[in-house]
Parts: structure tokens; C-alpha cells; sequence
């Protein structure tokens, strides 16, 4: 399982995880909710890098190819975070990164192949998204 | 909110198996640690992120099928082959609510409000491309308008199979 290149990306959406809740509507509107499980999956991390040089590319395209990432899954450097901050290095407990990519359980898994759009001669911009999941491995 | 979860434990009919437990609500990426049911300490049942489905009481009290499915992974393989096809083996099958008024999600953190227990037993297996399902039925059938006199014996019955298949003499 090799992590993800730490590269930074231009434009990032994440979307937190759902709880394996189950929800009965009846006619009326009225709604009951039972959960399955004590942990969320399905995080999701929209990531854009744009106009990146060919070399760049070039790391996720290896990282995409590589089988073990498709099966076992990989994690993501705190590069694709860029921009927020852990716990640590500001003294508080208000890190995004300390809560987004400090998750023990969840292993990253791409969503769709990665997309590469050139833009000009070297340069491309690359979309990738991915999934975060609670992977188990007997 | 009402967290269901179910404990199974798996006893293949061979003589000197493994005894086998599992539990689907507490995740662990492993069969490891394990985990009992909240307020106890003992069995201990690992995880693993089978479902159960099927039929728990009919009102004609009819053997009834219920469905674990598994992962079609080399341990779900190993489970089925160890169990000979989960032909009679025996599973107790443990559905328990829990309630969990905290932040958090730790074991620790649920208590349990109400819990029922069946006991099944096996009628085969099947594959498909992503699972591996375990039949069961219940264990006792209910009595029938063709026994006579409404009660079992070994004269009209032979020995009695822990299915329902009882021929009569």
C-alpha cells in the first residue's frame, strides 16, 4: 500500500462520511432510524490539480496502476490538506487534518479512474476522486 | 436511536470443530480484538460484516429460513468448507439492541436494552460473486395435523434428526 503522491491540490471538496443508518418512512411522514454499525464510511475527497507538470501526472498515473492501491486501498499525506492544520502545530483542537486524515479505520480507495486533461504542452489538469472506506481485511 | 446488532456463534457438526463467532456491528479492519456483548465478558466474538435475513416466527411455526451472508473471501470460503457444506451445523443467533446515549462509539459506550436468541440449523450454502450465503432453518418444526395424537415418539418418528425432516413409520 503506497500513499498517495504528496502533491497539493488546486480545488478540494470533502464530504464526510455516512452512519450505516437505516430509515423506515411511514405514510404519514413520520420517520424511524435504526443503525448497524458504531463507525461512518463512504468520506469522499474531490480533488482538482491544475496545470500540473508532466512529472506530476506522471506519479498519479503510477499510483493508479499500481494493484495494490486498487485492492488494499492507500492513504492520502496530509499535502492534499494543504491549507488546514493538525492539532499540533497550532496548539489547539481545532485541526481539520488531525480530524479528516487521522481516521485509524478508514482506508482510501479511488472512486473512478482519474481524469488527465491537457492544458498546455507539459501541463495537464488532473481530477481525481476519492472514497473513504472501512476496509476489512480477515 | 435503536443500534441493532447480531451476535452469531457457528458450531459445524463435526466432531471436535471450532466453534465460531462473529459479530457485525463493531468494526474492526481484522477478526481481531474481540468483543463481547456490552455488559458481559464473556463469549468473545470477532468481527466480521456478514448481514442476516430471512424470517424469525411464522404464525403456522414452520421451519423457518434465514440467510448469512458473508464476503466471498478466503475466510468465508474456509467457513463453508469446514462446516461440510454447512450441513447441520448449529448457530445460535444472538439479535441484540443496544442504546448509546454518549458521543461517542466505543463498545464501552452502548448498553443493551433488549435481546433475543434463536437457534438454527444448517441447510446448505451457496456463492455468488461477491458472497458467500449460509442457510439456516429453525431447529423445531411445529407439530402437524398428519403426526397422530400431536406428540412425538421414536415408534412413529425413529429417531428424531435435529431438522425437519421426520418420516413417518
Amino acid at each position: 500500500m503506497a500513499a498517495f503522491p504528496s502533491l497539493r491540490p488546486s480545488q478540494r471538496t470533502i464530504s464526510m462520511g455516512q452512519a450505516p443508518i437505516k430509515e423506515y418512512r411511514a405514510l404519514n411522514g413520520a420517520i424511524v432510524r435504526r443503525s448497524f454499525g458504531n463507525k461512518r464510511f463512504g468520506y469522499v475527497v474531490e480533488l482538482t490539480f491544475q496545470n500540473i507538470a508532466e512529472a506530476s501526472v506522471s506519479l498519479i498515473w503510477d499510483h493508479y496502476h499500481d494493484n495494490q492501491n486498487l485492492q488494499n486501498g492507500f492513504a492520502i499525506p496530509d499535502s492534499i490538506f494543504s491549507g488546514y492544520s493538525t492539532d499540533e502545530a497550532i496548539g489547539r483542537p481545532e485541526g481539520l487534518i488531525s480530524r479528516v486524515n487521522r481516521m485509524g479505520n478508514i482506508i482510501w480507495f479511488y472512486i473512478e479512474p482519474p481524469s488527465i486533461e491537457s492544458t498546455e504542452r507539459s501541463r495537464s489538469t488532473v481530477q481525481v476522486r476519492l472514497a473513504g472506506e472501512l476496509s476489512y481485511a480477515p | 436511536m435503536i443500534n441493532i446488532a447480531h451476535f452469531i456463534t457457528i458450531t459445524p457438526k463435526q466432531t471436535g470443530a471450532i466453534e465460531r463467532r462473529f459479530q457485525n456491528f463493531f468494526y474492526a479492519s481484522s477478526s481481531s480484538p474481540l468483543i463481547a456483548v456490552p455488559g458481559t465478558a464473556s463469549p468473545l466474538y470477532a468481527f466480521a460484516p456478514f448481514r442476516v435475513e430471512g424470517a424469525t416466527a411464522q404464525l403456522n411455526g414452520e421451519n423457518e429460513t434465514v440467510q448469512v451472508l458473508f464476503p466471498f473471501t478466503t475466510f468465508g470460503v474456509r467457513l463453508v468448507e469446514e462446516g461440510d457444506g454447512n450441513r447441520l451445523s448449529r448457530m445460535e443467533l444472538r439479535t441484540v439492541w443496544l442504546e448509546n446515549n454518549k458521543t461517542t462509539s466505543e463498545p464501552s459506550d452502548y448498553l443493551v436494552s433488549a435481546q433475543y436468541t434463536d437457534f438454527y440449523i444448517g441447510v446448505g450454502a451457496s456463492f455468488s460473486d461477491t458472497t458467500i450465503e449460509l442457510r439456516f432453518k429453525s431447529a423445531m418444526d411445529s407439530v402437524n395435523a398428519n403426526i397422530p395424537a400431536l406428540s412425538f415418539t421414536k415408534q412413529n418418528t425413529g429417531i428424531l434428526p435435529l431438522n425437519s425432516d421426520i418420516n413417518l413409520r
